[in-house]
């Protein structure tokens, strides 16, 4: 018999190295036990998902024996659930013995590391375990680095490390810090105007697909309203999203944006109305300045040359690139990109934003950049809906979420209710944010590190950071 | 979406030496050219489907049905109307050139059945493996592992493209020809540019999984000439001399009374069945 | 020719040479649905691909597009003209490389690097006519290589399909390539990415015989493809003149003609 294990990814490093046979077939194995797929030898690996991935891109340089792994920024694209998986994957490979280093910019899922490297400008800053470094709140965020809620909260307790999460009511309470009790807020009220989107038991099914991809979803969004799109990887956030353009026609059900049937309209003339930013911005950049990309959507809807000056100027302007201009697109930063991605939507005047992950691969600075330009364009009237994983943008900007999992709508509602509901929470794979999380322990209802902070100072305790 | 043929299951012509099929499918095209009549060709078709069905891969084989009654009617008109000799345009309709045009016709839908066939039992690395043992250097089957690899991918991101221009209103249906293919720059750049991007870091992530390291290479594919290639091997030896011998041994006149015989004893069987009620 | 060997010891040729077989592919398949049915031109965007890999990665473009072809070819079915369409891809890739070379001392022509003119180099107009010179006899020669197979085989209406395949690749070479190489160009070179920079190779073709090369490859693929047209399916073909002959030695000619540039 032949050996019948697949030779996807995995083998090509041990066969590379000249490892005998049935070496590399009893490594491809345990690799992938020790990274969760065992029996997905067969797999094609396209049809993994995220998160399998990623996991699998660690099994195939685990089968080449390493004594240290190094992994750059390894979870970005990941849902929440998915990053923890990743870590705790690599701190059983690190209690195995194996060295392992991951290059991160997101701090929150680091405080169980052993070491932490700060580097800044090449050069090594700070050294140290993570409880003791990450405590330093002011010079993380002053080095662009964003740094964990939880550690935010252990300064304002007074700690000499970030507090463990288990460990926090214990910590407010052995520091007897009053916590100021704001009541439980105020719930989503449901507004009367007339909606600019309405999904009516839209089902999705992709070619030799079995399970829709979208099932039996309804909603309606109305206007100005700012809008998450939540699920984990593949729970359909994204098919559902491209009918609201038109880009994938459903299956059954209807789908109605501003007055327009979807699939009869087309995306072409839907443009004018939803403005869509796709997640990799290199998806659409072809052209040689940032002007000429910026006026592709308006000379495409026949927006004379007169009014594209000015469309285009506004748009930069809000994105804050109107110095690139003449520049390169593909010289620009990714943050930048993903900016650019957004003004040449806008510059088709649509009242309809939808996002599908702006932020992901970007670090902090650029993400703060992006969420505000986000808040700002709801001030200015546009209806928006972002697709993300971060729950903090979620907390902090949004009004309302909608939670996908396996295709259904399973939430639809206010973002407290969202995180108070343990049950929809763990069918999506989601994680209320550490403010949250916190608050909860105290009896509060915090949405955001301010708060929490508030809630804390508040009550006498803390000296604020 | 699937995009190739291959059909991950197991048969006897699955687990045929990639070599031996790697063999078969040339050896088969020049039998097939070799054959000229109707009726021979529709012999060659029974033995494909036979190995199609050996191979559990005749839902392959249908799934391509339009392509190959396209290739069959198509090729039947073309030689059937416009032939040198015989034509129906130049000489009326006679019914041997339309034999022959069928013939030529069934010829060709046979050779691509049987591309589709080899496709549907043979995996991309053990064609790759099949290439290596045939004498091709392990960089350039590496090379196109990687590139059938790569596909899936890129067809992705392909799509994603065509996606992320259309929302910013990219019609590609409207316009004369010049003028829409030329709207197809939006979406051959950044697919170009993103594939391409990729370059450095594969080429960095092959050498430092030791891609070049010029240890001796194992492979993880193994496979063993065995029992069931000797049997491919009489087989197919045996189809060549029939192709080429068939003819002349089926004019031998012991063979046509054999056939003779044969065929007053079918006659009779038939009219057997045929009288009674 | 050396670099068609060369190359293999090269990691990110060899890289090269997957990805531009891997985006050429995958642009063909979408559109390998429909069949070439005789008489019906589809719009088919992967020609615009080969020209302008050739100008950018040179032999790691004339592989990758013979086996970006051979990947297609498995979507919808291996047949026994698959190796000639290889054949053909694989000289659609080079030839305009090697033609460029052995016409100019710029790697590529300015209207696509953006480039200033020098004093050695050719006007903008003559550099024009000689890019479009050299899409006409790649075309050429990818029909013609193709058309052979199809002869040989039986397998398709050569009157058809050798003059469909040429305008295709002429179309979408002439027209598209240009303007997909002009916004690429620039970024591919800033990555280091050209064969130019990956192998240094020096610019200009040194070969001696590159003259003889410059003549023969164009003068036998043009000739070729319009004898195949002229006589494919006409009375010459009935006067018992074998035009696999016809096409067999014109062929082998462009592949001596292109090794001499
Ligand atoms: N083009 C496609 N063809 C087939 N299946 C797809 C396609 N796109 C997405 N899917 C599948 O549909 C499901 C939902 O995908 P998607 O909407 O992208 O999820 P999300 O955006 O929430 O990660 C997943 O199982 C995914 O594998
Ligand atoms: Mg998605």
């Amino acid at each position: 018999m032949r050996q019948r294990t697949r030779p996807g990814v995995l083998p090509g490093s041990a066969e590379s190295l000249g490892v005998p046979r049935a070496e590399i077939a009893r490594r491809v194995a345990e690799c992938l036990g020790l990274v969760g797929l065992a029996g997905f030898e067969r797999r094609e690996p396209a049809t993994l998902s995220g998160g399998e991935k990623q996991r699998l891109a660690i099994a195939s340089v685990l089968a080449m024996r390493p004594s240290l792994i190094l992994l750059d920024e390894p979870t970005t694209d990941l849902d929440p659930v998915g990053k923890g998986e990743v870590h705790a994957i690599l701190r059983r490979l690190a209690a195995d013995g194996l060295a392992v280093a991951v290059i991160e910019h997101e701090t929150e899922e680091l405080l169980d590391l052993d070491r932490i490297l700060h580097l800044d400008a090449g050069a090594v800053r700070r050294d140290g375990p993570p409880r003791r470094l990450l405590l330093e709140v002011a010079e993380l965020a002053a080095a662009g680095v964003e740094p964990p809620v939880a550690a935010r909260a252990s300064r304002w307790l007074g700690l000499a490390e970030v507090v463990r999460e288990e460990r926090f009511a214990d910590e407010v309470a052995a520091r007897g810090v009053q916590v100021e009790r704001t009541g439980v807020r105020p719930r989503l009220a449901t507004r009367g105007e007339a909606p600019v989107i309405e999904v009516d038991h839209l089902v999705h099914r992709y070619p030799l697909r079995d399970q829709p991809a979208v099932d039996d979803v309804s909603l309606a969004i109305r206007p100005g309203e700012f809008v998450a799109l939540l699920g984990a990887n593949g729970s359909g956030k994204t098919t559902l999203a491209k009918h609201l353009n038109g880009l994938l026609p459903p299956t059954s059900g209807a789908v109605r944006v501003a007055g327009h049937d979807a699939k009869k309209a087309g995306t072409a003339q839907l443009a004018r109305h939803v403005g869509y930013v796709f997640q990799d911005p290199d998806h659409q950049i072809f052209s040689a300045t940032v002007w000429e990309e910026m006026a592709f959507g308006p000379r495409n809807l026949g927006v004379g040359e007169d009014q594209l000056e000015s469309r285009i100027l506004a748009a930069l302007e809000v994105v804050g690139l109107t110095e690139e201009r003449d520049r390169d697109p593909f010289v620009l930063t990714k943050g930048q990109r993903q900016r650019l991605a957004v003004a040449s939507v806008l510059a088709t005047a649509p009242e309809i934003l939808v996002l599908d992950e702006p932020t992901t691969g970007l670090d902090y600075n650029d993400r703060e950049r992006m969420l505000a330009l986000l808040a700002d364009l709801h001030r200015r009237g546009h209806t928006v809906l972002v697709i993300t994983h971060a729950m903090e943008v979620v907390a902090s900007h949004c009004e309302r979420a909608l939670v996908m999992a396996g295709g259904k709508l399973v939430f639809d509602g206010g973002i407290p209710e969202l995180f108070a509901n343990d049950e929809v929470l763990a069918r999506a794979r989601l994680r209320a944010p550490t403010a949250w999380r916190l608050g909860r322990m105290l009896g509060l209802e915090t949405l955001t590190p301010e708060e929490l902070g508030a809630a804390l100072r508040g009550g006498g305790g803390g000296n604020g950071a | 979406m699937k995009l190739f043929l291959y059909l991950d299951r197991e048969s006897v012509v699955h687990r045929l030496h990639p070599v031996t099929k790697l063999v078969a499918l040339p050896v088969l095209f020049g039998v097939a050219m070799r054959l000229e009549r109707l009726e021979t060709l529709a012999l060659l078709a029974l033995v494909v489907v036979v190995v199609a069905a050996l191979g559990r891969a005749l839902d392959a084989v249908a799934g391509m049905a339009s392509l190959l009654l396209t290739l069959l009617i198509a090729t039947t008109l073309m030689w059937w109307l416009f032939a040198p000799q015989g034509g129906l345009l130049r000489d009326g309709f006679q019914p041997a050139a339309l034999a022959r045009s069928a013939g030529l016709g069934l010829r060709l839908a046979l050779m691509v059945a049987s591309g589709i066939v080899f496709l549907a039992t043979t995996r991309v690395e053990d064609f790759a493996h099949g290439l290596r043992t045939l004498g091709l250097p392990y960089r350039v089957a590496f090379a196109l592992t990687l590139a059938f690899r790569l596909v899936p991918t890129f067809v992705a991101s392909g799509r994603a493209v065509a996606e992320a221009q259309r929302a910013r209103g990219l019609d590609l249906d409207h316009g004369g020809l010049v003028t829409r293919m030329r709207r197809y720059t939006p979406l051959v750049v950044p697919m170009f540019l993103t594939s391409i991007r990729r370059a450095d870091r594969l080429a960095a992530a092959l050498e430092t999984r030791g891609f070049g390291s010029g240890e001796k290479r194992t492979d993880l594919v193994e496979h063993r000439f065995g029992g069931r290639d000797a049997l491919a091997a009489v087989l197919l030896v045996g189809l060549v001399a029939a192709s080429l011998w068939g003819g002349e041994l089926a004019s031998q006149p012991a063979v046509q009374a054999a056939l003779g015989s044969a065929r007053a004893w079918l006659e009779a069987l038939y009219a057997k069945a045929a009288s009674r009620p | 020719m050396r670099d068609l060997i060369r190359m293999w010891s090269n990691t990110r040729m060899i890289v090269l040479v997957a990805i531009s077989a891997a985006v050429y592919a995958a642009i063909l398949l979408p559109f390998k649905l429909f069949p070439i049915v005789p008489g019906v031109t589809e719009l088919r965007p992967a020609t615009a691909i080969p020209p302008l890999a050739s100008l950018l990665f040179g032999p790691a473009a004339a592989w990758g597009m013979g086996f970006g072809n051979l990947i297609g070819d498995f979507a919808s079915g291996l047949g026994p003209v698959t190796p000639f369409g290889m054949l053909g891809n694989f000289l659609l890739g080079w030839m305009p490389y090697r033609l460029w070379r052995a016409m100019s001392s710029e790697p590529l022509p300015r209207f696509i690097s953006g480039e200033k003119a020098s004093a050695s180099s050719q006007g903008l107009l003559v550099q024009v006519a000689e890019f479009l010179f050299i899409i006409v006899v790649a075309s050429a020669a990818c029909a013609l290589v193709i058309g052979w197979g199809g002869l040989i085989f039986e397998a398709f209406p050569v009157k058809a399909v050798v003059p469909i395949i040429f305008v295709n690749n002429v179309l979408w070479g002439g027209f598209v390539t240009p303007l997909v190489a002009r916004a690429v160009a620039p970024r591919v070179r800033a990555w280091g990415l050209t064969a130019d920079q990956i192998l240094g190779v020096s610019q200009r073709s040194q070969s001696p015989t590159r003259l003889i090369g410059l003549f023969l490859a164009p003068a036998s693929a043009l000739g070729g493809v319009l004898v195949l047209y002229l006589l494919a399916g006409s009375p010459g073909e009935a006067a018992g003149v074998d035009l696999r002959w016809l096409a067999g030695v014109p062929s082998v000619l462009v592949l001596v003609g292109t090794a001499l540039l």
